[in-house]
C-alpha cells in the first residue's frame, strides 16, 4: 500500500490532487518510520485506531479509503478490486479527467 | 419430579446411603466434578492451541515462499476435529461452566470456517441452556455476518435473553445487518447502483434464500429499521462494552454506524474533518476542496 501511495503522490504532484491521511499509529512508531518509508503526505494524527475520526467515520478495517471529487462529493469507497492499488489510481485519474472536462466547458 | 442436585448432594454427604441404594443415585454434579469437567474441556482446547502454536512456529521459521506453500499444503490445524470430543463433554455436563466453555469455543472456531455442521449442537446448546447467562454474550459477535441462520439467532437473543449485554450486542449487530440488507437490496435490484465494491463481497456470502427475499424487499424500509435499532442501542446500551477490556462501547459504535449510513454513502457530500497534523498544525479536509482527494485511513503497524 504505502509504496504505491508514495508513487501516486509523486506522479500527481503537479495535478490538483491530494492524498490526506488519517494516521492511527502511536507517535513514536510514526516518527520512526516516516522518513524511511518516504511518506510525504499530510495526515490527521490519531495515535490509535479508536481515535475520534475513525470512530466517527465508523472505520473498522485498515486501510480504508474514500475518494472525494473536487466538489467534495464522495465518489468511491471500499475499493476492493483484486488489485486495489490499480483501482485507486484509475479512480483518481478518472476524477481528474472529469474535472478538466468540466473546467473546459465552463 | 425435579431433583435439586445440590441439596441432594448435601443430603447424600451427611448420611451415606446404604450400599444397596447406591445404584439408585442420580449422577450428581458436585463442585469437584464441575471443576474437573472444565479442566477436561480446557485440556482439549489446549491440544488444539498446541497444534496452532506448532504451526505458527514452523511458519515463522520458513524463509521462502516455497517453504511456506509446502507448509500450507501439508494442512493447517483443524479445530473441527475436536468438536465431537467437546460435544461429548458438554452434553455430559450440561448447564455447567464446562459446557458453556466447550460450546462457545466450538462456535468461535466454526466461525473461522469449516465444521459448520458439526457445530450446530453448540449454538443450540447456548441458546437453550445459557440464553439468560453471561455466556450467551459472546454469541452475537460470532453470528454477526448476514445470513438466514444468523438473523434468527440474533433476533432470538435480542428478544428472549434476560442478559443485558447479550441483548445489547444482538441489537447492535442486528442493526448493522439491517443496514447491510438495505444496501444489498438496492444493489440486487439495480446492480452497480451503490458503487460500494466491498458490498459485493458481503452479498456473495449471503445465502440464496435471503438473497431472494432481499430482491423483493424495500431497501429504505430495511435501512430505517436498522437505523432505529441502532438509535435504540445508543439510548439503552451506550456503555455496554463490545470487546471487553478494549474500551469499545456500543454507544459510539452505533453512532458511527448511523453516521456512515446517513453521511458516508457514495454520492453524499463528504463531511468535513478538522484535526492536527504531525507538525501540530490544525487543518481541515475542506481546505482541499477544488482538488481530487484520496482520504486514507492508514498506519504502519
Amino acid at each position: 500500500m504505502i509504496p504505491h501511495e508514495r508513487s501516486l503522490v509523486k506522479k500527481l504532484e503537479n495535478e490538483p490532487f491530494a492524498l490526506i491521511g488519517v494516521n492511527s499509529d502511536n507517535r513514536e512508531r510514526y516518527d520512526s518510520e516516516i522518513e524511511e518509508m518516504g511518506v510525504t503526505w499530510r495526515s490527521f494524527m490519531q495515535d490509535t485506531t479508536s481515535g475520534p475520526i475513525p470512530t466517527k467515520w465508523n472505520v473498522t478495517g485498515w486501510p480504508t479509503i474514500y475518494i472525494i471529487d473536487a466538489k467534495g462529493v464522495i465518489r468511491y469507497k471500499n475499493l476492493r478490486d483484486s488489485d486495489e492499488d490499480k483501482a485507486m489510481e484509475e479512480a483518481v485519474m478518472q476524477l481528474l479527467a472529469e474535472m478538466k472536462k468540466e473546467g473546459a466547458s465552463e | 419430579m425435579m431433583f435439586d442436585p445440590l441439596s441432594f448432594a448435601a443430603l447424600a454427604a451427611m448420611a451415606p446411603p446404604p450400599a444397596a441404594m447406591v445404584w439408585m443415585l442420580p449422577a450428581v454434579a458436585t463442585q469437584d466434578e464441575a471443576a474437573k469437567a472444565l479442566q477436561d474441556v480446557e485440556a482439549v482446547v489446549a491440544k488444539y492451541q498446541a497444534e496452532e502454536e506448532e504451526f505458527s512456529k514452523k511458519y515463522r521459521a520458513a524463509t521462502t515462499d516455497e517453504e511456506r506453500e509446502k507448509l500450507f499444503a501439508g494442512g493447517t490445524p483443524n479445530p473441527s476435529k475436536y468438536f465431537a470430543e467437546l460435544q461429548t463433554l458438554a452434553e455430559k455436563h450440561r448447564k455447567t461452566e464446562a459446557a458453556a466453555r466447550a460450546a462457545s469455543w466450538v462456535i468461535s472456531m466454526a466461525g473461522r470456517g469449516g465444521g459448520a455442521d458439526e457445530s450446530a449442537w453448540a449454538l443450540e446448546m447456548m441458546l437453550t441452556d445459557f440464553i439468560d447467562t453471561d455466556h450467551i454474550a459472546s454469541v452475537p459477535q460470532m453470528c454477526s455476518s448476514l445470513n438466514t441462520r444468523n438473523i434468527g439467532i440474533l433476533e432470538r437473543i435480542r428478544t428472549e435473553s434476560d442478559n443485558e449485554r447479550a441483548q445489547a450486542l444482538a441489537a447492535y449487530f442486528r442493526g448493522n445487518q439491517l443496514l447491510t440488507s438495505g444496501k444489498a437490496a438496492r444493489e440486487l435490484a439495480e446492480p452497480g447502483s451503490t458503487g460500494d465494491q466491498y458490498l459485493q463481497y458481503e452479498i456473495d456470502s449471503i445465502d440464496d434464500e435471503l438473497k431472494e427475499t432481499l430482491k423483493t424487499s424495500d431497501p429504505d424500509k430495511l435501512t430505517k429499521s436498522g437505523e432505529s435499532l441502532l438509535e435504540e442501542c445508543m439510548k439503552k446500551y451506550a456503555d455496554v462494552e463490545i470487546y471487553p477490556g478494549r474500551g469499545m462501547k456500543v454507544g459510539p459504535k452505533a453512532e458511527g454506524a448511523l453516521f456512515e449510513a446517513r453521511n458516508l454513502q457514495i454520492g453524499d457530500m463528504s463531511p468535513d474533518i478538522e484535526g492536527v497534523d504531525a507538525e501540530g498544525i490544525t487543518f481541515k479536509l475542506s481546505d482541499y476542496r477544488g482538488q481530487v482527494v484520496v482520504l486514507d485511513f492508514w498506519g504502519f503497524w
